[in-house]
């Protein structure tokens, strides 16, 4: 059954129905997501500041090292302001980080630096991993619903194991195995990709395209095999169901049946599987950065952790974070409006 | 039944007496210019002996004419956003690697197997007075900073009075404050530094061959340095991005003749994985790598990608350490215990690959007056029975661990294998690598823990940092025993006073002895330095001091 998208209900204020607003389902729906995930992003940053605060020594004990002697140490931490409590702190960031400041990075202070400030740091870094990303999902979408649909077409048939086979195997290895796999045949084999992904400071990667090759490759490897089970999934089903019986019997091309019944089906049925996969990215992404020494922001938040830089990690963390609810709350939009039945239940 | 086990050996000792004798004589014995350029060089031997260990590597790469050019790129795992370019501050790799580069020591560890005598750098000798209370230091002539300006007297004074006694401004100040009378240091004319100690010191200069020791121009600053960094070294600053890349051009007025050969220097550290920097050294996008881990020597040794240069001598010592004042292992029978039980090159063959060689529970095996005479036993009945003696036989201890070096959990691991057949358990503790050293992560009062030794090319250098009382990495507080502490702690004094090398023989022999018998270390093995370089780079060496022999890219170029 279609729903009308145009629907529109009232919704009345607490005060008994003196102001009334006008509010779509939909919209109201989104306004839910957003701000349960900005209620997700200040739990997580909670919880990412305590756990940098839990774990014994600071930036100025890590840096500082085996001569710094606890006068020094107090000193300078006194000076960064790493004495004070640490809801101080916190609040401090926090006021700094909801006016679009990601603050200094302590360790680059000590080491006065000549801009210490996490967001140039960061810049660099956040792209190429942005770009990284950006390429692995516009292949991976399409790649996860073409290899899916083709399975489930050809399911139990030798095009379906062709498919099915490789993408389970290859998806349940952990990327550093398949990173090395793939140096291995690319690299020491053919001699016709680099085997790590170097990026001068200030250049892009997009200048040396050929450095993404095969850290995306392992991305969509190890991404790519859930999603087009699913998407297999939801096409062997949509083609042996009822409505798909109905169009055959009503003259209704095999192509449009394909093309327009069943694979918005299917695509109802890989969607959710695609978000988790895209939301992968956001970890997998840091481990494939390490295996092919990609200077993303994967290697940027190891640095900060191992130097116990709490304000670089905080950044860093944080943008993790919104990227990963981001894509969250869109997935959640896109199956509400993929999956008619869904809808129906908002109005 | 009781065993000795293999040890450093070589006749260090002898090089060195005549070496300093060569200098000077008797009393007033001094670091001349001849006694710290003797006996310096190895060649390109296949580095192998029972001081080395194995026969893996070359301790240097092929030479001949050398070709001018190129670009020398070295990959090498990162030191995140900590990296800096002020030598004071630096940590070792990739730190070290830029200040060797732009920067110079007073003086340098040997380039052989032994880390002494000295070799010159911008100092060319070093004399004392009579009872080594002051030193004067005559420096080298027409060296120029980076930025055409000479360099004289006054930019040492600058640097040991200004820099080198804060804290702040050196990581490893702690060397020279309390020996060195800062107000005293002065230039007596363009290119002589005369330096007066609190106590007589006869291998004072040696504490200069340590790289925190890059010499500055006068009136650096960590702020000036991270702006614009000037040396003397042979590569002169072009672009630093801490934790990911940094590259330096040809000085063409370094005072090394005809050096560097390559036009270009550059670091990348933006590994954060040993597979990825082999990998990149494998793919030509870098042709050096410092330091690989121990299976990547051994994978290397059969599969032959690369050129392994690996140091004659192995130099940087691992330890466990005791604290001998308090706690369960004040009782010396608990000390010798530990040692006997102590399966050493079960413990180099596990933790190291088998890449080192045995340990005799002393530092820093490539320093004169070493005494490697004294052969560690193996006994775990004896330990066994000394440990029912002091009545802890069955007792647990605890011992913390940190990955912060390659073989550290791994020896704990082995070792507290090896306690189960003394008779008493060791716990391993595993804490976060950043925090292991510090004395806010516990280090230096634990009663147990690990120590690794960076070479430092002097007896005097490892007792002042590690030994003798107050020390900055005094981990066993020795000294602080009773009874015996201070007599102990005297006679390290006596020894670090003594100008003539056979009674100073003499005194560091008793030291040693002390340190063998009742010290808190079981130093197990050392290892040498080992690099890879691409099939195509020349020249470069290796030495007991540091990678790359002190980082030395001056002397490499690539064969066309």
């Amino acid at each position: 059954m279609q729903v009308m998208l145009t629907a529109e209900v009232e919704s009345s204020s607490a005060r008994g129905g003196r102001t009334r607003r006008r509010v779509h389902p939909v919209a109201w729906f989104v306004l839910k997501r957003l701000a349960l995930g900005a209620a997700t992003l200040f739990v997580v940053s909670v919880l990412i500041f305590a756990l940098t605060a839990i774990v014994p020594g600071d930036a100025v004990t890590v840096v500082l090292g085996k001569s710094g002697t606890p006068e020094t140490i107090a000193a300078l931490q006194a000076k960064l302001g790493l004495d004070q409590p640490l809801w101080a702190q916190y609040l401090a960031w926090l006021s700094g980080l909801v006016h679009g400041d990601l603050g200094v990075s302590v360790v680059a202070m000590i080491n006065q630096q000549a801009d210490p400030s996490i967001a140039t740091a960061l810049a660099d870094p956040l792209a190429n991993s942005l770009i990284l990303g950006f390429i692995t999902a516009v292949l991976l979408i399409p790649l996860t619903l073409a290899l899916g649909a083709i399975a489930g077409l050809f399911a139990d048939r030798f095009l379906d194991h062709s498919i099915s086979v490789p993408t389970l195997v290859l998806g349940g290895l952990p990327e550093f195995v398949t990173g090395a796999l793939f140096i291995y045949i690319f690299f020491t084999q053919l001699h016709v990709l680099p085997p790590v992904s170097l990026v001068p400071p200030g250049a892009s990667p997009l200048q040396t395209p050929q450095v993404l090759v095969l850290p995306v490759l392992t991305l969509l490897v190890v991404a790519v095999g859930s999603g087009a089970r699913q998407t297999r999934l939801g096409m062997l089903e949509a083609m042996r169901s009822d409505f798909v019986l109905s169009a055959t019997l009503n003259g209704i091309s095999h192509r449009r049946i394909i093309t327009w019944y069943a694979m918005r089906n299917a695509v109802a049925n890989a969607v959710q599987t695609i978000a988790q996969n895209l939301q992968y990215l956001v970890g997998g992404i840091i481990v494939v950065e390490s295996v092919f020494a990609y200077p993303g922001i994967g290697v940027y938040l190891v640095n900060a952790v191992q130097s116990r830089d709490t304000n670089a990690i905080l950044a860093a963390s944080m943008i993790l974070a919104v990227l990963y609810t981001v894509i969250n709350i869109v997935a959640d939009l896109l199956v509400v409006f993929l999956v008619p039945r869904l809808r129906s239940e908002l109005v | 039944m009781g065993s000795s086990e293999g040890q450093f050996s070589g006749e260090r000792g002898e090089i060195s007496r005549r070496a300093l004798l060569g200098g000077a004589l008797g009393l007033g014995a001094a670091f001349g210019l001849g006694g710290l350029l003797a006996g310096c060089s190895t060649g390109g031997t296949p580095s192998s002996s029972a001081s080395g260990g194995p026969a893996i590597g070359s301790s240097a790469l092929p030479g001949g004419t050398p070709v001018r050019g190129g670009v020398l790129t070295l990959g090498v795992l990162t030191g995140g956003n900590e990296e800096n370019l002020f030598p004071g501050l630096a940590i070792p790799n990739p730190d070290t690697a830029r200040d060797y580069a732009l920067y110079n020591l007073l003086f340098y560890p040997n380039d052989g197997e032994a880390l002494y005598p000295l070799q010159p750098g911008l100092a060319l000798s070093a004399e004392p007075n009579r009872d080594a209370t002051v030193w004067t230091l005559k420096l080298r002539d027409g060296v120029t900073w980076h930025d055409g300006k000479a360099f004289t007297s006054a930019d040492v004074v600058y640097n040991i009075k200004a820099l080198w006694s804060d804290p702040t401004q050196n990581y490893a100040s702690s060397y020279l404050v309390g020996l060195v009378k800062f107000a005293g240091v002065k230039a007596v004319d363009k290119l002589t530094v005369e330096i007066p100690l609190e106590v007589p010191s006869a291998q004072f200069p040696t504490i200069f061959a340590w790289f925190n020791f890059g010499v500055l121009q006068e009136g650096a600053t960590p702020a000036s340095i991270a702006r614009k960094p000037i040396g003397t070294g042979p590569f002169t600053f072009e672009s630093f991005t801490p934790g990911q890349k940094s590259v330096f051009n040809r000085n063409d007025n370094y005072w090394e003749d005809s050096k560097p050969y390559v036009d270009q220097l550059v670091v990348n550290s933006s590994f954060t994985d040993n597979n990825a920097l082999l990998n990149a050294l494998l793919g030509g996008q870098v042709n050096l790598m410092a330091a690989p881990a121990f299976s990547q020597v051994t994978q290397q040794v059969s599969a032959g990608q690369v050129q392994i240069l690996r140091s004659a001598g192995a130099s940087s010592t691992h330890a466990f350490s005791m604290r001998v004042d308090e706690g369960p292992f004040a009782d010396p029978r608990v000390r010798k215990a530990m040692k006997l039980m102590t399966n050493r090159q079960q413990l180099v063959d596990g933790a190291l690959a088998g890449l080192g060689v045995v340990g005799n529970d002393l530092q820093i095996p490539n320093v004169e007056y070493f005494a490697s005479d004294l052969k560690p036993t193996y006994d775990v009945e004896q330990a066994k029975k000394l440990f029912q003696e002091a009545g802890v036989l069955g007792q647990t201890f605890e011992l913390p661990t940190a990955n912060v070096l390659p073989g550290m959990v791994e020896a704990a691991t082995i070792w507290s294998e090896q306690a189960k057949a003394a008779g008493i358990n060791i716990k391993v503790k595993t804490l976060q690598a950043g925090d292991y050293f510090t004395e806010a992560g516990g280090a230096y009062v634990r009663p147990f823990a690990q120590q690794v030794m960076q070479p430092i090319p002097s007896l005097t250098g490892v007792y002042r940092s590690l030994l003798q009382v107050g020390a900055p990495y005094w981990d066993t507080h020795w000294g602080a025993q009773k009874p015996g502490g201070a007599a102990a702690n005297d006679l390290i004094l006596a020894a670090e006073a003594e100008l003539d090398s056979a009674k100073a023989a003499d005194l560091w022999g008793q030291v040693q002895k002390q340190q063998f018998d009742d010290g808190g270390y079981v130093v197990w093995g050392a290892v040498p330095y080992i690099d890879f370089a691409a099939k195509n780079v020349r020249g470069l060496k290796a030495s007991a001091a540091f990678n790359f022999n002190n980082w030395r890219f001056q002397d490499g170029w690539l064969a066309s």
